[in-house]
């Protein structure tokens, strides 16, 4: 048990210093979010009349999904170095499959949990502010998406073989959850063929959790934006976390030996 | 005693329709020397990855350190160390952290997120190490920065951080140059003196297979000869001698006079090559020709030209 803590912490510690040494890509990491909140939110904000501040509720949203696509392409890294055979070391080491792989979605985890960090920051600079109940509130949910998206990599590198096969078909699983999950447009209420769609993706949940612990002391825009309670949020991610990471580990424990 | 014994391995890829492996069995002797020889897509690497746990087999018996492959890979795993053909090394890491890493997947040494901070037994190991491949001044510094003789030898220090009874080695030093793979081998063959450290090299650079204790040669996924260097070549070809004169046409004649068979391909211009066998010895050639002959060598053929000749 110590060697396997010990290998995790070994594997986690790799992706958090090569995120820490690497300023450039945290910042690049920052544009499309900064982007989807100003641009998008700012436009939205201007033309159309909301009873809430629109250009918030975009960031709101954001908030969600960049932690949300972050730890989950960060998993899909793992295929990438399976290539390069950098991984082949991880593999052939005396650990099980499953330490890896949590090492892996602990390591992605905590690059996601800073780069929400930021987004938080970046709230500051819209006229967001944050009493410390709010942060004390965002610290587990932030935690719990992570975990998500973690899970939810796993889940797609169990389908994909190989790293060009996975780039293509990544931006189809996260690109239409954007929409989906009403990351920038309130999705309340929908015609049933996006109904269906919409409560199936696991961003949906994410983007709604966030929204719900945000609005909470103004229940009037709450009850506004929100789909669901916020227990059944946190239900259905930690299900889809149990479900997506059994079935991701031992798919892809499966998939390494029997080519 | 065998510390690799394999009998009737297949290995057949699921999108394959040839085996990949076909039925090989081999054993390798603790401490020693086992060379794999083949062309790119023989087997070798396959193989390797059977025999390191990370290529389930399609069928056969593998025993590795008086341990059944099926029953214990984890147990046997740490008992290896491996040098896979392509880097396994982490560029944007330094040496030093790669190393870290190792053993803390390895479970030799407790990990802590700095260097400093790690135990004075680690330490004292990792300097040890380093001070053997001489790159004391590289430990802290990106590997990225390295050349390519310096990762493999990074690779190599690291594999032996948690004391493996075998080294698999898949074409350690392909596109390295000559004064890297010198160095490189120095380094090994002071290891297997110092340690009973058992050697399992695949290579399609012979001379590096000519120092081996034994030679396999896979083809086509099927063992074709497994035997030492010298069997090989004994098996494939015979010693030859080549009489070098000043009167080379004079000697001809008197060769085909007296019905003595002359190896063409390695005639030259003033001299012919006569094949050395129990019956043909040199004393024997030399007692018969009466043509005045300048030089005599008696040539051994690589192991390289064996392999050639075997292949053709």
């Amino acid at each position: 048990m110590t060697n396997q803590i010990n290998a995790i912490s070994a594997i986690a510690y790799r992706d958090i210093t090569k995120y820490i040494k690497n300023p450039s890509r945290v910042l690049i990491s920052l544009i499309f979010p900064v982007i989807f909140i100003v641009v998008l939110g700012g436009s939205f904000k201007a033309n159309v009349q909301t009873p809430y501040d629109f250009m918030i509720f975009t960031f709101v949203g954001v908030l969600g999904q960049t932690i949300f696509q972050t730890v989950a392409q960060g998993i899909i890294s793992l295929v990438q170095d399976r290539e390069q055979d950098l991984t082949q070391e991880f593999f052939v080491a005396p650990i099980a499959r499953v330490s890896i792989l949590i090492g892996k979605i602990i390591g992605e985890g905590f690059v996601g949990f800073i780069q929400g960090l930021m987004i938080l920051l970046i709230g500051l600079l819209i006229g967001v502010t944050y009493s410390f109940m709010d942060i004390l509130i965002f610290i587990p949910i932030i935690i719990l998406v992570t975990i998500l998206g973690g899970a939810f990599g796993l889940l797609i590198i169990s389908f994909a073989d190989d790293s060009q096969n996975i780039n293509r078909v990544f931006p189809l699983f996260i690109f239409p959850q954007f929409f989906l999950a009403g990351v920038f447009t309130p999705i309340k209420d929908l015609p049933l063929y996006l109904l269906i769609p919409s409560r199936l993706v696991p961003l949906t949940y994410v983007v709604d959790l966030f929204r719900n612990a945000f609005y909470r002391n103004t229940p009037e825009v709450k009850e506004f934006i929100t789909i669901f309670p916020i227990w059944i949020d946190v239900l259905i991610i930690v299900v889809m976390i149990i479900v997506f990471m059994t079935y991701g580990t031992l798919a892809i424990s499966k998939k390494e030996r029997d080519r | 005693m065998n510390i690799i014994q394999v009998k009737n391995l297949v290995k057949k890829y699921k999108k394959a329709d040839k085996n990949s492996v076909d039925n090989i069995s081999f054993n390798v002797k603790e401490g020693s020397f086992f060379a794999f020889l083949g062309e790119n897509g023989a087997g070798k690497t396959t193989t390797i990855s059977i025999l390191t746990t990370t290529l389930a087999k399609t069928s056969g018996d593998i025993i590795i350190n008086k341990r059944n492959i099926d029953k214990y890979p984890a147990k046997i795993r740490k008992d290896i160390g491996i040098i896979a053909q392509k880097p396994s090394l982490d560029e944007n890491l330094t040496g030093e952290e790669n190393i870290r890493i190792h053993s803390a997947l390895y479970g030799v040494y407790s990990f802590r997120p700095t260097y400093s901070l790690m135990s004075e037994d680690y330490k004292q190991k990792v300097e040890e190490l380093i001070d053997l491949i001489d790159m004391k001044d590289f430990l802290h510094k990106k590997v990225k920065t390295y050349s390519g003789g310096m990762k493999r030898k990074l690779e190599i220090i690291r594999s032996l951080i948690h004391e493996p009874k075998i080294l698999f080695l898949d074409e350690p030093t392909t596109g390295l140059d000559p004064v890297s793979r010198k160095s490189i081998w120095e380094y090994l063959n002071n290891l297997r003196k110092e340690t009973n450290l058992t050697i399992f090299l695949t290579t399609h650079y012979l001379e590096e297979a000519e120092q081996a204790d034994q030679v396999a040669i896979i083809n086509h996924g099927k063992i074709i000869l497994n035997d030492t260097p010298e069997g090989i070549k004994k098996t494939l070809l015979n010693d030859y001698v080549i009489l070098t004169t000043k009167y080379i046409d004079k000697l001809k004649k008197e060769l085909q006079d007296k019905k003595i068979n002359i190896i063409e391909d390695l005639s030259k211009e003033n001299s012919v090559a006569l094949d050395i066998n129990k019956s043909w010895t040199v004393q024997k050639y030399i007692k018969m020709i009466d043509t005045e002959i300048s030089d005599v060598s008696i040539i051994k053929p690589t192991l390289e030209e064996a392999y050639l000749k075997l292949l053709s």
